[in-house]
């Protein structure tokens, strides 16, 4: 589609040419005047639309141009109280007094990172946590354009639903290259985006089991 | 004063010339004739007067200036020809502004009245109109920029017989009003005729002539008669032309020094010999043709 | 005798740019259509990459008129080389010129239709986004352009046009010194990248590249641009000026 598009106002454009030549040909009154000052006054038009129908960035990305990869350390490393809190997307606490639990996905083969913190006491106290870094798009931080994993707790199963497969597309406005050659800004580069950008952090109390054997966990180090 | 000096001029084109040796001057406030056959040289020359080509060798002045990448010379004359040519997006009636705008001497008046009796669409493009319009109104361009020094080579190609007419009167007419110097190529000398004061014929890229028609006109003589009376009579002479009618009977042009009490002494018949049949007979080869201007060179 | 008329240099210049800005009218309906077409290349496809998992596919559009501004330096390099062809110098030669007034002419054209592309491909840089946001329905992320900015934007797009039209107009001229010049001019640069390219570790065109492209001070970047512009100009006039014309 993207291609036929171009292509065929590229054939539209020889028969515009073509018609030009005819036209001059034949018809004695001018038109480059008329379509100089009407395409300058869209290009105005467009130049004063342009302001309302934009948004701003949202805000730089701190730290570490991959903020998944800060996460995902801290995490592996149970540090969850040093990850930026804007991360957080869902954040539960789930009393809970059964031996066992089972961790369960709407989705099979789920590679989601998982980090497991067995804790030091039986508090009956399950802690979820969902971290969503969002993406990193020219330094600025993308993080609500995907609707992240919802934590529930059904009776002995702790639930991770994921939303439909997203098809999400940002639209962002470069500056042209004459002009960032010169302001020090850099071009967009979506290259070093991490894998999903979501981790799960759970902290489980001392005495219960985890069930499953097929999910992907990590224990954290402490 | 003179408007146009050249001193042994010459041109070649990859090493065969096209003007060879050329001296001559043009007086200020007249009107030349530059007459000569095809590939003579005639376009050449005027476009080395008017500066879009470069001489070989020699000297050419115009208003005592080199033409050669001369403004001067540029903005005090204008080269008219059919090959003139003008952007396809301008009208007609743009390109008269447009050439007002560069001849200080410009008279719109006339330039718009010139295209109106010609019938132009003043909205009409210049690539739009026949061979015959084309010359036409690059006439009325060379008339109307009344440029010092107007040069117009074959200015009336396609043109049909009443329009030839109506310019020529049209240029005599300016000319008389605004007096300036004008040379015009033809290769028939009898269409501008009566136009013309002074005639510069060249052969093979040489000046063969270069005097006042009057002159011309009195230049040459027919003799008729016998041939054997007529050659007797020419004996020494140059034949400028011979043509023999019939038996015995023979038709020469030579040069006028002969008294026309000799000849009719003679019995022979003396004629005068039109301006344009001379050029004719002067710029045919009567010997070798073409190879003699290689022979020559 | 009719007076004989001083010819004043700045005077034709004048006369003969105005001439040209009326005679080549056509240039800026073909820049008009470049544009178009670089606008919709913009919109079809251009600038994207995209990122997915098993969860998502993410794909980010980049919209500016980097693809306008490559159009409209071809279109000058056209325009240039358009107007060194023998009818557009022979147009000059109908009426008052020399050479050296002929090439000022054009080079003062080309520098204002430069100008103009220059404007209008970065200004064309809102219609991609108008036209983003209304035809093809995206959030548009930007940051705000300062003035100073589109200023510094237009004049560097002007600049980056006018050397590639100085370019057309030294290849037209050379065209026009010897018709050989369309073979050997384009077989040379073809075979001269590629032998370049698999001998040498600096490639001469990153070595412009990084000259032009990469020179961040806008007044470095200035000069270069006029030096190689006045240069290939230069150049082109020096060749003209010795060349018959209407024959």
């Amino acid at each position: 589609m993207s291609l036929i598009l171009p292509a065929v106002l590229i054939i539209l454009f020889f028969i515009f040419a073509f018609m030009l030549k005819v036209w001059r040909k034949y018809v004695t009154v001018k038109i480059t005047h008329w379509l100089l000052m009407i395409y300058t006054v869209i290009l105005i038009i467009a130049m004063a639309v342009t302001p309302f129908i934009s948004t701003d960035f949202p805000a730089r990305a701190e730290g570490n141009k991959d903020s998944w990869l800060d996460l995902y350390k801290d995490l592996h490393f149970g540090a969850f109280d040093r990850v930026n809190p804007e991360y957080i997307v869902q954040r539960e606490v789930f009393d809970y007094d059964q031996p066992t639990i089972r961790i369960s996905s709407n989705r099979e083969e789920d590679g989601t990172h998982i980090y497991v913190e067995r804790k030091d006491t039986n508090d009956g106290k399950i802690e979820g946590f969902v971290y969503n870094t969002g993406f990193n798009i020219n330094g600025y931080q993308f993080t609500d354009i995907l609707e992240p994993i919802h934590l529930e707790l059904n009776y002995d199963t702790l639930e991770m639903n994921h939303p439909a497969i997203q098809d999400v597309t940002i639209a962002i406005t470069e500056k042209e290259f004459p002009i960032t050659q010169f302001n020090g800004q850099k071009r967009t580069n979506v290259t070093t985006m991490g894998p999903d950008n979501q981790a799960i952090y759970l902290r489980i109390p001392a005495n219960v089991e985890i069930s499953n054997k097929h999910i992907n966990m990590t224990y954290v180090e402490k | 004063m003179k408007v146009i000096e050249c001193t042994g001029l010459t041109k070649t084109y990859l090493r065969k010339p096209v003007l060879n040796n050329l001296t001559f001057s043009i007086e200020e406030n007249t009107i030349t004739g530059l007459i000569g056959r095809n590939g003579a040289g005639k376009t050449t020359l005027l476009k080395i007067l008017a500066g879009f080509i470069q001489e070989t060798s020699g000297k050419v002045r115009v208003f005592d200036d080199g033409p050669f990448n001369s403004l001067f010379v540029s903005a005090n004359s204008i080269f008219v020809d059919d090959q003139m040519i003008f952007p396809p997006a301008l009208q007609l009636q743009e390109i008269l502004e447009v050439a007002g705008s560069f001849y200080p001497n410009w008279d719109m008046k006339l330039a718009k009245g010139l295209a109106k009796y010609f019938d132009f669409d003043p909205k009409n493009y210049h690539n739009r109109l026949s061979k015959g319009k084309t010359s036409t109104f690059n006439s009325i361009i060379g008339l109307a920029a009344r440029c010092p020094l107007t040069i117009l080579d074959e200015p009336t190609t396609g043109m049909d017989e009443a329009v030839r007419k109506d310019f020529y009167r049209a240029l005599l007419k300016d000319y008389l009003a605004h007096p300036r110097t004008i040379m015009i190529s033809s290769h028939h000398l009898n269409e501008i005729e009566d136009l013309l004061e002074d005639v510069l014929l060249i052969k093979d890229g040489k000046k063969h002539l270069h005097l006042p028609i009057s002159e011309l006109k009195e230049w040459a003589i027919g003799i008729k008669g016998p041939t054997e009376k007529v050659l007797e009579l020419t004996n020494g002479e140059e034949l400028i032309y011979e043509n023999r009618i019939g038996a015995g009977t023979m038709y020469a042009v030579v040069k006028n020094n002969f008294a026309t009490l000799e000849i009719e002494k003679a019995g022979l018949e003396r004629t005068p010999v039109r301006a344009s049949d001379l050029c004719v007979y002067l710029t045919n080869d009567s010997r070798g043709g073409i190879d003699d201007v290689f022979n020559q060179c | 005798m009719m007076s004989l008329t001083s010819a004043n240099m700045n005077v034709v210049v004048k006369r003969q740019y105005l001439f040209k800005l009326k005679a080549n009218i056509d240039a800026f309906s073909s820049l008009i259509g470049i544009q178009v077409i670089a606008l919709l290349f913009s919109l079809g496809g251009m600038g994207m990459s995209g990122s997915s998992s098993s969860y998502f596919t993410l794909t980010v559009r980049s919209y500016s008129a980097d693809v306008v501004l490559a159009f409209t330096m071809i279109w000058g390099l056209v325009t240039a080389i358009t107007i060194t062809t023998r009818p557009y110098r022979n147009f000059d030669f109908t009426f008052v010129t020399n050479r050296l007034t002929s090439n000022l002419s054009n080079v003062l054209f080309l520098v204002t239709a430069s100008l103009l592309g220059g404007v209008t491909s970065i200004l064309s840089g809102y219609l991609v986004r108008v036209a983003g946001y209304f035809f093809l329905g995206h959030t548009l992320y930007s940051s705000e352009m300062a003035v100073g900015e589109l200023i510094i934007g237009i004049i560097a797009a002007s600049l980056y046009i006018l050397t590639a039209s100085s370019i057309g107009y030294l290849f037209g001229t050379l065209a026009q010194v010897s018709k050989a010049f369309i073979i050997v001019i384009p077989a040379l640069l073809i075979g001269f990248l590629f032998l370049d390219i698999s001998f040498n570790p600096m490639p001469i065109q990153q070595e412009i590249y990084q000259f032009y492209f990469i020179e961040s001070s806008f007044i470095l970047f200035l000069i270069k641009i006029l030096l190689t512009t006045a240069i290939l100009f230069g150049t082109s006039s020096i060749l003209f000026n010795r060349m018959g014309v209407r024959q």
